[in-house]
């Protein structure tokens, strides 16, 4: 494999150029989310295939993980990636849920990489294992040139579009994001939608209403198996990197304290205000969306979902089953 | 040839470049202790001058605040070692100076940002984090570099001398220089009035800059709120008190809703009225489901009692979820 230099057309019509550097992963490449302590995780399971990501979101904790800012893939992926096939082939009564959008775009580097094309007849079609690709672009053609829909969910990030156009300001715009969506849809893929994070700014209600209003315009909600939220949180370290890489973000500005895992997050009642407000008009649009929240508690869960999981096992049942729904 | 074999001569004053202390790292260059020594005992070690090649003039190698003191009590002569230009060059100079300071003393942060200030005319960045940085006490880095250097070139006469005398922070310092002047300035005099910790200068500036970045005010303007300006100003406060006051408004600001909760948790405390040293404690920033209740009781009947009498209490739900009462 060789290394690479990525233009990306941003909405704004900036071209963006990187250089992408093509080295072999060493570690482990299929790891558990590690969760995070005192919440409440789903239990997925993240497969490396890359490190950085060339939308460079201002909220993005990659800007501390990853200081040079280079973006890296992984050039053994094809030669390791039995390793992954072995150890679910290992335990057939287990469902993996795996995505590979943790530690960059799912889809972003698709153009150059084909991943899609490596990773979706490998994992397609096996019956305890979901790979689900969460991007922000609209870099669809090597999913829509698959034979394969079994199996695979397609999932975008959303946001207001407040957020989307100041600290996401390198991916397409929401409408764009969703008609990718819609044409995934079409062609007969499942999809996910994670609101995460989600961001309290001024007429944050009415901005993410608008998001929700193009969600139910594009989308159908029978093809939906999950949609999460989260609330933004952060490292403390990450708040100068902001503060310097991102002077004019609004998303510092909330009220926020220091959970139970060191992260800072929203107070609590902002939060439960933030989740109940996004439920209550996802079902007024469907009542069978999968909502879920990524990392929160057992009270919150409570108060803005009216039931919960109770603990991470119990998460991962309730997706499991939402896999099994969708894809038998 | 080595220093000492150099002559002492008596050189003029006027001839020294006192004006362009081109390899001097003191700061801050107060000589007045040394005046009352060189009264006492005149001047023990002579300073260093090079006698520069092309004038009669001299450059200063070692000595600035002992030619400064000498001058200052009136002497139109000061006994010099003088070593040719020749012989010495201006990186030798400038490490003459450097390790004459560093066996009699350690730096102060404005020092080494002018030590490497100096260097950086003759030497390559490259070659300063790899052979000069370790010799300040400083980490081989470009962030270090930069902001010795910065402190160095950018601050104020006063900021600097803040530092210098550790009432400013290398922190604090490194957030004021994203600031500008005149936001400096007044952050700078807050933190020295109210003589903050390193914690709470760390704090205080985060405050200020959240504040004033969520609500589109400047710095200087938050600060001339009414209410913090009386509470800065109340002379019925000690410094201490202020302090603390100061912080807790900012804080309140900062977090309304936070502030809010608490306020309600304290006044369902009191209006509850436990006794016998008995309470109900918070966890941090309410976040965790639990409260922690403190009880000391004697038999099973007082500890029965007590408990009911709590459970039953009116206030007591403003004690589990503050943040409900509006």
């Amino acid at each position: 494999m060789k290394d690479y230099t990525l233009t990306t057309e941003s909405n704004k019509s900036k071209l963006n150029n990187y250089f992408i550097k093509s080295i072999p992963f060493k570690g482990e490449l299929l790891k558990p989310c590690p969760g995070t302590k005192g919440y409440i995780c789903c239990g997925y399971q993240i497969l490396n295939i890359g490190a950085n990501c060339p939308l460079d979101c201002s909220y993005c904790i990659l800007q501390s993980y990853f200081k040079d800012g280079g973006l890296r893939v992984f050039s053994n992926l094809e030669e390791r990636i039995g390793e992954v096939i072995t150890v679910i082939e290992s335990t057939p009564e287990r469902i993996y849920r795996i995505g590979t959008g943790e530690f960059t775009d799912s889809l972003a580097l698709d153009p150059l990489t084909k991943w899609t094309s490596l990773l979706i007849p490998l994992f397609a079609e096996r019956k305890n294992l979901i790979l689900e690709l969460k991007t922000k672009t609209t870099s669809i053609k090597g999913l829509i040139d698959s034979r394969h829909r079994r199996g695979i969910i397609v999932s975008w990030s959303l946001n207001s579009p407040f957020i989307s156009e100041r600290d996401e300001s390198k991916s397409p715009s929401i409408k764009a994001r969703l008609m990718a969506a819609r044409k995934c849809q079409q062609e007969g893929f499942s999809l996910g939608f994670h609101f995460d994070p989600l961001v309290t700014h001024r007429g944050w209600q009415d901005q993410y209403l608008r998001t929700l209003e193009l969600l139910a315009q594009y989308i159908n909600p029978k093809a939906i198996v999950w949609i999460s939220m989260g609330s933004f949180r952060y490292m403390p370290e990450l708040k100068p990197i902001i503060r310097k890489r991102h002077p004019d973000t609004r998303i510092l500005d909330g009220e926020f304290i220091m959970g139970l895992d060191g992260k800072m997050r929203y107070f609590k009642p902002i939060r439960i205000e933030l989740y109940s407000y996004m439920r209550h008009h996802f079902e007024s649009w469907d009542k069978d969306l999968g909502l879920y929240l990524c990392m929160e508690s057992n009270e919150v869960w409570q108060q803005s979902m009216g039931w919960s999981p109770g603990k991470t096992e119990m998460l991962s049942d309730y997706l499991d089953a939402r896999v099994r729904k969708f894809f038998g | 040839m080595m220093l000492c074999d150099y002559p002492i001569v008596f050189v003029a004053m006027e001839k020294l470049a006192e004006g362009q202390p081109s390899f001097a790292i003191t700061f801050p260059l107060n000589p007045d202790s040394l005046i009352e020594s060189i009264k006492t005992v005149g001047i023990i070690n002579p300073p260093v001058v090079r006698q520069k090649s092309n004038t009669d003039g001299f450059d200063i190698i070692l000595g600035l605040r002992r030619i400064t003191a000498f001058k200052a009590l009136g002497h139109a002569t000061i006994p010099c070692r003088v070593i040719p230009e020749k012989d010495l060059s201006d990186l030798d100079s400038i490490m003459l100076n450097l390790h004459d300071n560093l066996t009699m003393r350690i730096l102060n942060p404005i020092e080494k940002g002018m030590a490497l200030a100096l260097l950086l005319r003759h030497v390559s960045r490259q070659d300063i984090l790899a052979d000069y940085m370790q010799l300040l006490g400083l980490p081989r880095h470009e962030p270090a570099l930069n902001l010795h250097l910065s402190i160095a070139n950018e601050l104020s006469e006063d900021i600097k001398l803040g530092i210098a005398a550790e009432r400013i922070s290398m922190q604090a310092a490194s957030e004021m220089l994203s600031m500008d002047p005149d936001t400096r300035e007044t952050v700078y005099h807050l933190i020295t009035y109210l003589r903050l910790n390193v914690n709470y200068q760390i704090q205080f500036i985060e405050l200020l800059i959240d504040i004033s970045k969520r609500d589109s005010i400047t710095i200087p303007e938050l600060t001339r709120n009414r209410d913090l300006s009386s509470l800065i100003n109340d002379s019925d406060l000690s410094r201490p008190q202020k302090t603390r006051k100061v912080m807790e408004f900012l804080r309140d600001i900062r977090n309304p809703r936070l502030a809010q909760a608490e306020k309600v948790f304290r006044k369902a405390l009191s209006s509850i009225n436990l006794t016998d040293g008995d309470t109900i404690v918070a966890p941090s920033f309410y976040e965790s489901p639990y409260r922690e209740l403190r009880l000391r009781f004697r038999t099973r009947k007082e500890l029965k009692e007590k408990l009911q009498k709590i459970s039953d209490m009116e206030g007591i739900d403003d004690l589990i979820e503050p943040w409900k009462k509006r």
